[in-house]
């Protein structure tokens, strides 16, 4: 039995740890975002093997839910892509465990692809110790405020602007809400799950989740701008009721995916979220002619969006390295949205993090360009997930299914939020 | 007496037609959505049918994923699991109901424990043997691991033949047949109920199996269904239920023709061969 | 194989004859159980042994593995979370198997006559069984809506409290339990009609020329005769019942404020997103 365990293990462990043999001449390159609409791959693929006639490139497109699960999968299988899509969540770990390649001395070699051509904001999550680690893809902040122009008209509701705070909102929100139909209409609506929009608002009212996101201590969720944050959002949908519950927003389906349908549906008139709601229905934005603006806050002269975003890097395992920094260069540099760009479905493609990239984008002829302003000047604002090991699970562990008792007033605020900071202290003290 | 008989069958149909149309809705949802429009799908208030039907969500699965060719892949993958299953776990079936060895029970308790484990915790070491064994991105890899036969279908035809009268056999070995034929000739056209009850199982089982063939397999062109319609899903995009819909649709119906095609063979199999 | 049986092999007492025989039979064995024993034992007993190995590392499938001994099972035993889908899995467990065992009994008790439309009936209540999930999920998510789902609105009609189905944490394992019960329903029934029809009518005949009523019938020779196939039925729902990931993964995803049903969810939850691997993995194979 000993033997038996010894050698399945020795198995396991040797495979694991062996490097991996690929062809000379092939490159993997691993991503989530679905080809289906961004089907720039095709141009960029058939641009990259015109340089490259010999290179093989196999693009593993993996559905953004399963992708974490199958990259780990290969990487412990000893079975990894050249290339890999690394969201900023799982940043911290890959490279901790020393998985991806440090681009620093490829960055120094290549002088027409430049770290200053990236917003700043981007390059700092992906660089660890004065190293980077990966070439930032995209970010796109919940910080948008997408409203049907129609709708406010309707209601006598002047247009938001970026100067807009929380109580404007508000305003404007309980102006457009109805609830005598058969069919309520509602003021405004979050096109995210309730821990993200929630988090929207802990940011928004001047709350965190840590005291330094790029190097926790200890957890900020039971101050002052947090409690009242979170009394804010509660009242949107539960005092005011200018927004539709979250339960009622999970029974479509999916919360995200229920606001988008009645904002879409005109029922909502006012929907927050982000720049790829837009780029996911380019159709039905440009059908009710949507309007955006700057996400509102509690204060405008603090501004703080939460954002996620992704980055590509290269893998230590990978045979092609070379190869594999020529790839990336192409791929986020212009060309590489350029290609995108002529492939996609109306032109839609994810907002660059090369900003000479960003400015071209933003002269192109598409519907929803004016998105693109306010994604650029909420990428001076932005926070990412807290740079930790292992985020997700301190979040899925400690925050989640308290402050999911919360918003459905299953549980008081005040000792509930003490409550997440006790376990989010002691997991990063861990 | 012929009233109450009446009333009998009345309130009998009247209860299944209720139990029939709970089992409908959701099928009947999810072709209705399959012809709606996006606009229609997600309401607080929704439609059963379609406003204004349209093949726009069969249009874009089409174009969206090769359904054709995950469509041909699923169906080749799982029929030749199926019948590997049928054979493979019959004869070792065969073995555990009708030879004696040593080791036999104990066997057979390995097996047994190796149902209660599940598939995640087995995901990365199978993943890499199967790496080992040079199969990934192939069809072996989906096939391979399968196709030897499952401890779940060897268990449930042994108890089928466990019900079998020794007596049956027991004529043809005198005349001196051997286990082969004994197992071809005999048991199995008596276990053919049993055979179609594991068939069903296992086809319902690797049709709609999702995890394996997700980390097995990279191209496009190699992916099962189940995986290439994860992808339309999930996303940053947000879901398309309408295109979803529709892909789950297309992929329900050869599950329904194999249970009608097997259907007779399960339930009249069983009277005819007459076991107790 | 290391196991070995006792009991068996004392049984056959050697003669020169019999022990050929033995032999004989035992190569027929391990030709028939070759491809069985290849099969499972490489993909499944081998990682098995592996999954259970990695066990006792800290390996998060990342980085490198180093021996931790119990650890892991120890962070395990003092985790709430641990404890909570372990209760669950259990609960739901016990809900499952009889309430499956019962429903699928009844229909097909109805529909083992000679009715007609009885097949169209049996593929009809097979439909949930094949459906896709995410289908049934759905609709069953807008039949529990608390709010202005059919179920409350039929139930605040008639005067009885309209409970949050899948917002209260015990009752939503009811709920999933419910939904589960319903989908493999059907597929239960086809066993067991075809079990029904397997029990010969002349028993039914002595005993009814005996004067026993139905009830009697039903409890005396039906349900008897019927027991390999609710033993079957019971190990399915068994073990489906341990595994069940899909249902509760997409029922519950928009709220999470239900603890997870079962330990695959939990692993579901935690393991798909969460960087500690290690510690998430062996939950299922200290289990079993």
């Amino acid at each position: 039995m000993k033997l038996i365990v010894s050698s399945a293990l020795a198995v396991a462990m040797t495979v694991a740890g062996m490097a991996q043999v690929h062809a000379q001449e092939k490159l993997v390159i691993a991503s989530f975002y679905p080809v289906d609409k961004v089907a720039g791959w095709d141009g960029l693929v058939n641009a990259f093997k015109a340089i490259h006639p010999n290179v093989e490139i196999e693009v593993q497109v993996t559905p953004f839910d399963q992708y974490l699960q199958k990259l780990t999968s290969q990487i412990a299988g000893g079975d990894s892509p050249d290339v890999a899509a690394v969201e900023n969540t799982p940043f911290p770990q890959f490279v901790s465990r020393n998985i991806l390649q440090d681009l620093t001395p490829y960055l120094e070699n290549t002088p027409n692809f430049s770290l200053s051509d990236f917003f700043p904001a981007l390059i700092d999550r992906y660089t660890v110790e004065g190293k980077v680690y990966g070439i930032p893809y995209d970010a796109q902040p919940r910080a948008m405020l997408f409203y049907n122009p129609a709708m406010l008209e309707a209601a006598g509701v002047d247009a938001p602007t970026d100067q807009w705070d929380w109580e404007d909102m508000r305003a404007a929100a309980l102006k457009l809400s109805d609830a005598s139909g058969s069919e309520p209409e509602f003021g405004l609506c979050m096109a995210s799950d309730f821990q993200d929009s929630w988090t929207y608002f802990l940011y928004g009212g001047g709350g965190a989740l840590v005291d330094d996101s790029k190097a926790p201590k200890m957890s900020m969720i039971d101050q002052q701008p947090a409690v009242d944050a979170t009394n804010f959002y509660l009242d949107l949908m539960y005092k005011d009721k200018v927004m539709p519950t979250v339960q009622s927003l999970e029974a479509m389906g999916d919360p995200g995916d229920g606001c988008k349908t009645l904002f879409l549906n005109g029922r909502v008139a006012m929907m927050i979220g982000g720049m790829w709601l837009a780029v996911g229905s380019p159709e039905e934005f440009k059908a009710l002619d949507i309007k955006v603006a700057l996400g509102p806050v509690k204060d405008t002269a603090n501004r703080v969006y939460p954002t996620g975003g992704t980055a590509y890097t290269i893998l230590k395992s990978s045979d092609n390295q070379d190869l594999a920094w020529e790839f990336i260069t192409q791929f986020l540099g212009q060309a590489g949205y350029e290609n995108a760009y002529k492939e996609a479905n109306l032109g839609a493609i994810y907002p660059p993090a090369h900003i000479p990239s960003f400015d071209w984008y933003a002269k192109q002829d598409i519907e929803f360009i004016d998105t693109l302003k306010p994604n650029e000047e909420a990428l001076a604002s932005i926070r990412f997930a807290p740079f930790t090991l292992n985020w997700a699970e301190v979040s899925s562990k400690c925050i989640q299914p308290d402050i999911d008792l919360i918003v459905r007033q299953q549980a008081e605020v005040e000792p509930t939020l003490a409550k997440i900071t006790a376990c989010v202290d002691a997991e990063l003290t861990n | 007496m012929k009233i109450s008989k009446i009333i009998g069958a009345l309130l009998l149909h009247t209860t299944l037609i209720a139990g029939a149309t709970i089992a409908l809705v959701p099928f009947i949802w999810m072709v209705a959505t399959s012809f709606k429009l996006p606009s229609d799908i997600l309401s607080t208030a929704p439609t059963w049918l379609p406003r204004e039907p349209t093949f726009r969500n069969y249009e874009l699965l089409f174009s969206y994923i090769p359904f054709l060719r995950q469509f041909i892949n699923t169906l080749f993958v799982t029929i030749v699991i199926v019948l590997g299953q049928l054979l493979f776990s019959s004869m070792g079936a065969y073995a555990f109901a009708r030879l004696r060895f040593p080791g036999r029970d104990g066997l057979f308790l390995v097996f047994l424990a190796t149902l209660m484990v599940p598939n995640v915790v087995t995901l990365i070491p199978a993943f890499i043997v199967v790496r080992n064994l040079g199969w990934v991105n192939t069809y072996m890899a989906l096939i391979g691991p399968a196709v030897l036969g499952s401890a779940f279908a060897t268990f449930l035809l042994r108890q089928f033949m466990l019900t079998i009268p020794a007596e049956l056999e027991e004529a043809a070995k005198i005349d001196g047949a051997g286990h082969f034929t004994i197992y071809w000739r005999i048991i199995l056209p008596l276990v053919r109920p049993a055979l179609a009850v594991v068939g069903i199982f296992a086809f319902v089982a690797f049709w709609n199996d999702f995890l394996w063939p997700l980390v097995v397999i990279n191209s496009e062109s190699l992916k099962v269904l189940t995986v290439g319609i994860a992808g339309l899903a999930s996303g940053p995009y947000g879901t398309d239920w309408g295109v979803l819909m529709a892909g789950s649709t297309l992929t329900v119906m050869p599950l329904i023709v194999v249970f009608l095609a097997l259907q007779r063979h399960v339930i009249e199999g069983v009277a005819i061969s007459g076991l107790k | 194989m290391t196991a070995t049986d006792t009991t068996s092999a004392t049984a056959w007492r050697p003669s020169r004859r019999r022990s050929r025989e033995r032999l004989r039979e035992s190569l027929y064995a391990a030709v028939f159980l070759a491809p069985n024993v290849l099969g499972i034992g490489l993909f499944v007993v081998v990682p098995v042994i592996a999954g259970l190995a990695i066990s006792f590392t800290n390996w998060d499938l990342l980085g490198e593995a180093s021996w931790i001994g119990i650890d892991n099972y120890v962070a395990l035993w003092s985790d709430a979370l641990f404890w909570t889908s372990l209760r669950n899995t259990l609960f739901y467990t016990v809900l499952v198997i009889p309430g499956g065992l019962i429903l699928s009994l009844l229909l097909a008790l109805g529909l083992s006559g000679k009715m007609r439309g009885i097949r169209f009936y049996q593929a009809i209540f097979f439909l949930p069984y094949v459906s896709s999930t995410v289908a049934i999920a759905l609709v069953w998510k807008w039949i529990y809506n608390p709010d202005y789902g059919v179920l409350n609105v039929f139930l605040r009609g008639v005067g009885l409290p309209a409970p949050n189905w899948l917002g209260d944490p015990t009752l939503a394992l009811v709920s999933i339990a419910i939904v589960s019960i319903w989908q493999t329903a059907g597929y239960n029934m086809v066993l067991f009609v075809a079990g029904l029809r397997a029990i010969p009518k002349h028993y039914y005949e002595a005993a009814r020329i005996d004067g026993a009523g139905p009830i009697t019938i039903f409890f005396k020779i039906t349900l008897p005769l019927l027991m390999p196939t609710i033993f079957f039925v019971s190990a399915t729902s068994l073990i489906a019942s341990f595994q069940v990931f899909n249902l509760v993964f997409v029922m519950t995803k928009g709220g999470r404020a239900i603890p997870p049903a079962s330990m695959c969810s939990t692993f579901g939850r935690t393991g798909f997103r969460s960087s500690k691997w290690g510690t998430h993995r062996q939950w299922p194979t200290s289990f079993s």
